[in-house]
């Protein structure tokens, strides 16, 4: 699978602070990608330098295949939509005004802008002059804004910023449901894994402008299984018993053994093989993690060693 | 209760880069007035009256209100960016006493500007032209008509800028009022605008007192002007929706 | 490109900005009517007192006139926070055209509302003077120039700061400053091109001071003066754009 967007070594420095540190991101045509990562992360910087917003400090940025330069920047964001921090919208004019420039600009027909009010529920409002919008009403016509033309690429940053549960939740249902009506390429951003784990099939985590994690969300899933702890009597027998059958034990300071992720199955196997050998099973307990655990151990630890 | 609103108004004028304004364009005028009096002793023979117009008269009549203006624009600016009407309309003081708060810290401001002009005068005067004595008590008097006839236009820019959420246009309405006011003051008709009230308030462009005797047709006026302003907001801060 | 002005020109809905500019024409014709000649002479040189007294009412009006329009075109950009959007979907190079043709066009505007001013004043009370129409056609293309020059510089403050303030607080001391200018040796006015507006009047007024008669004399045009305020409209105009270049979003 091609990727739509590829960044390879993507830097920014602010002064002497790096905001984005040599981040490798690789969003595959047609995923829905999760971009996550606390306040301050660097999220919105490496958004606006995919927009070309922001100048990188160093590396480069590949959209749709294209590497983008200035010359071509322009052309190749005529196929992508995007929403950054908050939405861009003239209070003095209509929400079909403010689309009208978007589509000007964008050299889309009027006659879609229909369409995109239709899609985020705001075509009954379309007359109003934007000031008297809520921000829930403002970040949809902001979403709408970026789906005018059916762009191939999404890039939206933390579009449920600053709306209520309410807010949250249609923002979510209708995020949810532009894969399939659009067919295109999205990548959200959000400091709430658990906001986006509905309906990403990717994500990447990224902290102090380092890439933590990438990959398929199952994966992450894999690493939420719960992890064993095992309590045995005799601990090198054990261990070495466990390297037999290929299980890499972590021996933990209070004299505990941590374990991947097993089947009941296999678990139960393993602690009649160790019993029937002797090593004094003590206790057996699972650790589970969710994945906002994983998350925060993630983000909360320099430089991605908790994986 | 209008105390607390006041201390906010001037917290959020910390770090306002309008201050300098203030000081510079006196500064302007009076080393303007001052040259050009010196170099016109043929003309102006009224020595400390003289000078006196030809510090204050340009800006009494076409700098003042814009600068009010644009200080005014400033301090309601904070309140229609970033959806600060929905908090301002629900905190616990009565709406009205916001825009109060913003007329006494427009007001301490035009205050130190009369201040200000009043010690340039001085400086100038004495140490610059050499002028004889000090200044007649008549113009300290002026100076501070000229205070009380800004308030019924500080109070008329605060309402512009309350309804009109543009930052410039209550500027240009300032900048046209004052030209205005010119006109009105050679029609007589001063009194009846209230632009031209911090005009005739300084007597910036005659050396006799325009007002001599009419003290109480100004004071009437500049009342009733401001009144209205302050009854408009008050009814429009009481009538209007919420919108932010 | 004509997307884009399209797109600059569906912004100007509902702003009113060409009718600020058209009141601010009015502003200078109102305030020009103030002069009512009556006696045979004074009606006899009633267009050359106007071409006279329009470029001091210019210096006075227009710095803050065009910190105006600078302000209100770029502020609807600074509040509603649409350049990160903007810049995705057109080229800096095109908003900054966008923005300096709808500003020219006022400017136009608020010239065309003042020749035709003093037209229509010098009609009605019948000035027995001809049209000095090389006179106004002079005036009204260095106001029209001055008036740029100025846009320009407010442009780039704005564009910069954001905020409101410094625009209209410079355009505000810079007509003051002008005004003294005005009054000022010639000498020194060449060094405040925002009041240009008064060393490129091709009009001289003489007062006799016994008689308190005023003659008018028309002089040669300011050729040179008017090339360094192009110049200097031209440094303006390559500031305004390198502050939307590096404007960061």
């Amino acid at each position: 699978m091609a990727n739509a967007i590829e960044t390879q070594k993507l830097c920014k420095m602010y002064g002497e602070s790096m905001v984005v540190n040599s981040v490798n991101l690789a969003v595959p045509e047609g995923s829905v990608y999760g971009f996550i990562g606390p306040n301050g992360a660097g999220k919105s910087t490496t958004m606006k330098m995919l927009l070309g917003l922001t100048k990188p400090t160093s590396g480069t940025v590949t959209l749709l295949g294209k590497r983008m330069s200035d010359p071509n920047r322009l052309e190749l964001l005529t196929q992508t939509g995007s929403l950054i921090e908050s939405p861009s919208c003239y209070g003095h004019l209509t929400a079909q005004e403010n689309l009208k420039i978007a589509a000007d600009l964008k050299g889309v027909s009027y006659q879609d802008i229909e369409r995109v009010l239709r899609i985020v529920r705001l075509h009954e409002e379309k007359k109003r002059t934007v000031k008297q919008f809520s921000l829930g009403m403002r970040q949809r016509l902001g979403i709408a804004q970026a789906l005018l033309g059916s762009p191939r690429l999404l890039i939206l940053d933390e579009p449920t910023n600053g709306l209520d549960p309410a807010g949250i939740q249609e923002m979510r249902e209708l995020i949810h449901s532009l894969p399939e009506r659009m067919g295109a390429t999205v990548l959200i951003s959000s400091h709430l894994l658990g906001e986006l784990e509905q309906f990403i099939d990717h994500v990447g985590v990224i902290s102090q402008g380092r890439l933590l994690f990438q990959g398929e969300l199952s994966e992450l899933h894999r690493r939420s299984r719960a992890q064993i702890l095992l309590r045995v009597l005799e601990m090198d027998k054990a261990r070495l018993l466990l390297a037999e059958n290929h299980l890499h034990a972590k021996p933990q300071e209070d004299g505990t053994l941590l374990l991947p992720a097993l089947e009941d199955e296999a678990l139960a196997a393993l602690v009649a093989m160790l019993c029937a050998q002797g090593v004094g099973v003590v206790g057996v307990q699972p650790q589970a993690r969710t994945l906002e655990d994983i998350f925060l151990s993630m983000t909360h630890t320099e430089g991605g060693q908790a994986l | 209760m209008l105390l607390r609103c006041i201390r906010a108004e001037n917290r959020k004028l910390r770090g306002c880069a309008i201050w300098p304004v203030f000081l510079i364009v006196p500064m302007i005028s009076a080393g303007y007035g001052t040259f050009n009096y010196l170099q016109n002793l043929g003309l102006l023979q009224s020595e400390w009256y003289s000078l006196f117009t030809q510090h204050t008269l340009f800006y009494s009549m076409f700098f003042f209100a814009p600068l009010v203006g644009i200080y005014a624009a400033y301090l309601w600016r904070l309140e229609h960016t970033g959806h600060n009407w929905n908090r301002i309309m629900a905190a616990p003081v009565p709406p009205i006493l916001l825009y109060l708060a913003k007329l006494a810290v427009v007001l301490k401001m035009a205050l130190l500007t009369q201040l200000w002009v009043c010690v340039l005068y001085v400086a100038c005067g004495k140490l610059w032209a050499g002028l004889p004595g000090f200044p007649p008590l008549e113009i300290l008097l002026w100076i501070m008509r000229g205070a009380l006839g800004s308030v019924a236009i500080i109070a008329l820019q605060l309402l512009l800028s309350m309804v009109i959420r543009s930052f410039a246009v209550p500027v240009l309405i300032a900048l046209a009022g004052g030209v205005a006011g010119m006109m009105a003051v050679n029609w007589d008709l001063g009194l009846f605008w209230p632009y031209a009230l911090m005009l005739l308030g300084m007597n910036s462009n005659k050396s006799e007192d325009a007002l001599a005797g009419g003290i109480a047709g100004f004071l009437l006026s500049t009342a009733v002007f401001t009144a209205l302003f302050v009854a408009v907001a008050w009814i429009l801060l009481k009538k209007r929706d919420v919108k932010a | 490109m004509k997307h884009e002005i399209g797109a600059e020109i569906q912004k100007g809905r509902r702003r009113h900005d060409m009718l600020l500019a058209l009141l601010m024409g009015l502003i200078a014709v109102g305030w020009a009517t103030q002069s009512k000649p009556r006696m045979e002479d004074e009606l006899a040189s009633g267009y050359s007192a106007l071409l006279y007294a329009l470029p001091l009412m210019n210096t006075i009006i227009m710095p803050i006139c065009m910190a105006v329009l600078a302000s209100r075109l770029w502020d609807m950009e600074a509040k509603s926070g649409s350049l990160k959007l903007l810049f995705t979907l057109q080229s800096r190079e095109s908003l900054f055209a966008g923005k300096v043709l709808v500003g020219m066009a006022q400017n136009a505007l608020i010239c065309a509302v003042e020749g035709a001013g003093l037209l229509v004043l010098g009609r009605l009370q019948g000035f027995t003077q001809a049209v000095p129409a090389d006179h106004l056609a002079w005036l009204l293309l260095c106001t029209y120039l001055v008036n740029a020059m100025l846009f320009f510089a407010e442009f780039a403050l704005c564009v910069h700061s954001d905020t409101q303030v410094l625009a209209l607080g410079t355009g505000a001391v810079f007509s003051l400053i002008g005004v003294f200018g005005a009054f000022m040796p010639p000498v020194l006015s060449y060094f405040m091109p925002w009041g240009y507006y008064m060393p490129l009047d091709s009009v001289l007024m003489h007062w006799d001071s016994e008689t308190r008669i005023s003659t008018f004399e028309m002089t040669d045009f300011n050729g040179p003066i008017l090339a360094v305020c192009v110049a200097l409209m031209g440094i303006c105009a390559v500031l305004a754009w390198r502050a939307i270049e590096k404007k960061e979003v």
